[in-house]
């Protein structure tokens, strides 16, 4: 589905009290993961908002082996477009770690159980569709 | 730490580690802030928060654009799972 990251809300008034410019808000593809219990985005995509880390977090994947790594974790603000003339959902302040993936996959986030927790999804596997409602 | 550098690359590896190496010397203390956020600079601790976003907000109207840390104080660390295979950046700690 279709995304926008900013930069979290604190920190855009952060960077205006240091007379530095907010970076532009960037569109995405997100991928909706149930398999995630936390949400990542792109290094790419964290680098064009100049972010730095503002948090670590203990993250276990089936690329990382037997073992969790420790991984850094930004703030960032996080919009999902509604239907025309809806509120779009919107987090202005969530935790996301930074994970590389592969192009052909065409995403560049993992929306995660994290900010799942703030919606309704249904999937409808016979229909082949699901409906996210905030 | 200062932020002299230009904001036009992402700035990883280490930044928290001082920061980090103060929570995980702590915690065994932290017992009663189970579930809160602690907002951590300088390898000293500012605060408890009840919320993730009240502890961003305070962390940059306190130290600006300086590097700080945020934690959820948990005695047992909670270990985040992606079942997708994909490439973590790992934290230089």
């Amino acid at each position: 589905m279709n995304a926008v990251v900013t930069v979290s809300r604190s920190r855009a008034a952060a960077l205006k009290t240091a007379n530095k410019p907010v970076p532009k808000p960037v569109p995405i593809r997100a991928l909706v993961d149930t398999g995630a219990s936390c949400s990542s985005v792109d290094p790419d995509v964290l680098a064009k908002l100049s972010l730095t880390p503002t948090g670590v977090a203990s993250l276990f994947t089936s690329s990382t082996g037997a073992q969790p790594h420790d991984c850094d974790q930004y703030d960032v603000g996080l919009l999902i477009p509604g239907p025309p003339g809806a509120q779009p959902f919107l987090k202005e302040t969530v935790p996301v770690v930074a994970a590389s993936f592969f192009e052909h996959h065409g995403f560049h986030a993992l929306v995660g159980r994290d900010v799942l927790s703030s919606c309704v999804l249904t999937y409808n596997g016979s229909m082949g569709w699901f409906t996210l409602a905030f | 730490m200062s932020d002299d550098k230009p904001d036009t690359v992402l700035k990883r590896g280490g930044l928290l580690k001082e920061d980090l190496a103060f929570y995980n010397r702590n915690l065994p203390e932290w017992g009663e802030h189970e579930g809160k956020y602690a907002l951590i600079h300088g390898a000293q601790l500012f605060d408890f928060y009840d919320s993730y976003e009240d502890a961003i907000k305070v962390g940059y109207a306190e130290f600006g654009l300086t590097p700080f840390l945020v934690k959820q104080v948990h005695m047992v660390e909670q270990v985040q799972f992606v079942s997708r295979l994909v490439a973590p950046e790992l934290a230089g700690v």
